[in-house]
């Protein structure tokens, strides 16, 4: 009985052992040249938090550089004030926002 | 076509679900516009989405649906540029008058805008095509005064952990920890929230650090849709200020299944990161987070 129990005892630490040092070994994901965490990972180093928080966010896009009016009253007003013709996109769900 | 926006145009950004519904001088104008366009032949209830190019006082001049081809977009714009001909005297516009009550939706006054990021941490694999999983899902996540106020601590002692409060969190978790890269999310329901543990720590009083750390589990009652998170934060207090001057979370973890509006994710779980942060000061930073069009439920998220 003692030497089935040890012997149990004795596997679970070689499996939890071969599990840890797989995982030790593992590459995290790769994503846009960054490293990403997994939800078995409950934290991450401060470097890492910010270079990822970073690349989550967009970075450069053209369209964005463009000055956008969300309130349409005012985008009338300054459409008749320049002389220039209104363009209006519209999505369900905000373009700026959640599309 | 970008310069041609910028030079030429005024630009406009809008969510249809609200103007279609408006009852003022935005909805009258969009129904006018609208009414002239591709789509007006369609039944009352359908989209109007696409993009549109009129007067300031509502004269058509083009109207298309989105065009993946750049060319033919920047061709339609030009052909919609070329029918302008400028008033001898500015259209009159009339006042924005009073904006429908029930779908005007602005920042709490003293309030606190956050960005929120969404993407989905895959690449493309070689020779694959750019995809709606490769984009940004943006949105905005609103705090009042009094909560983000809360989210400081009631001592600046090192090491004091005390709970992110229960509305704040239940917001961030429902509504914006949400795969809305491909367009409309699917929000979650209350008994959807099968973990949520936020907390908050003091790092360092003197300079009003503050850390976060969380585990959220989320998962649909048919099991068709998940995500199985972390969170972690930095943000810093101001004290001399009496605000935030950071406020930097991410979320990191694997996503699984769609939403109704968002067809095509990627087979079985996948990497879904959502970064918050503090919002600038543009029209675009005001811009209401996508579910507040049920605007008591996310004031008042359970």
């Amino acid at each position: 009985m003692r030497f089935k129990a040890l012997t149990a005892l004795t596997a679970a630490a070689v499996m939890f052992s071969l599990a840890a040092a797989a995982r030790a070994a593992g590459t995290p994901r790769q994503w846009n040249g960054h490293a990403v965490p997994s939800s078995e990972d409950p934290s991450i180093s401060a470097e890492w938090f910010q270079r990822l928080h970073k690349a989550v966010a967009p970075q450069g896009e053209l369209w964005a550089e463009i000055p956008w009016e969300t309130d349409l009253a005012a985008a009338r007003r300054r459409a008749a004030k320049e002389g220039k013709p209104l363009f209006m996109w519209i999505m369900d769900g905000h373009p700026l926002g959640c599309t | 076509m970008i310069k041609l926006l910028r030079e030429n145009f005024v630009s406009y950004a809008g969510d249809q679900w609200y103007l279609h519904r408006q009852q003022d001088a935005d909805g009258e104008f969009f129904w006018k516009v609208v009414d002239q366009g591709h789509r007006k032949d369609r039944p009352r209830d359908e989209t109007r989405q696409g993009v549109y190019v009129t007067t300031a006082d509502g004269r058509l001049l083009g109207s298309d649906h989105f065009r993946p081809s750049a060319p033919a977009a920047l061709s339609w714009m030009r052909g919609s540029l070329a029918r302008f001909t400028k008033p001898d005297e500015a259209p009159l516009v009339e006042s924005a008058g009073t904006p429908d009550p029930g779908l005007s939706r602005v920042p709490p006054s003293g309030g606190l805008i956050l960005n929120v990021f969404t993407r989905i941490a895959q690449d493309p694999a070689p020779g694959q095509p750019w995809s709606p999983n490769h984009a940004t899902g943006r949105d905005h996540m609103w705090l009042t005064r009094e909560e983000w106020r809360a989210l400081r601590p009631a001592q600046w002692k090192k090491g004091e952990t005390y709970p992110v409060p229960t509305a704040v969190a239940r917001r961030l978790i429902r509504f914006h920890l949400t795969d809305n890269v491909r367009g409309e999310p699917n929000m979650w329901l209350p008994n959807e929230v099968r973990l949520a543990d936020l907390k908050l720590t003091v790092e360092d009083p003197a300079s009003g650090r503050i850390s976060l750390q969380g585990t959220v589990r989320l998962e649909t009652t048919g099991t068709d849709r998940g995500y199985t998170a972390r969170l972690q934060g930095a943000a810093r207090y101001d004290r001399q200020q009496d605000r935030f001057a950071q406020l930097d979370v991410l979320s990191w973890g694997e996503a699984w299944g769609q939403g109704h509006y968002t067809r095509g994710a990627p087979a079985g779980k996948f990497p879904l990161l959502v970064a918050f942060s503090l919002a600038g000061s543009t029209p675009a930073d005001r811009v209401p987070p996508q579910a507040s069009r049920e605007v008591r439920a996310y004031f008042a998220a359970q």
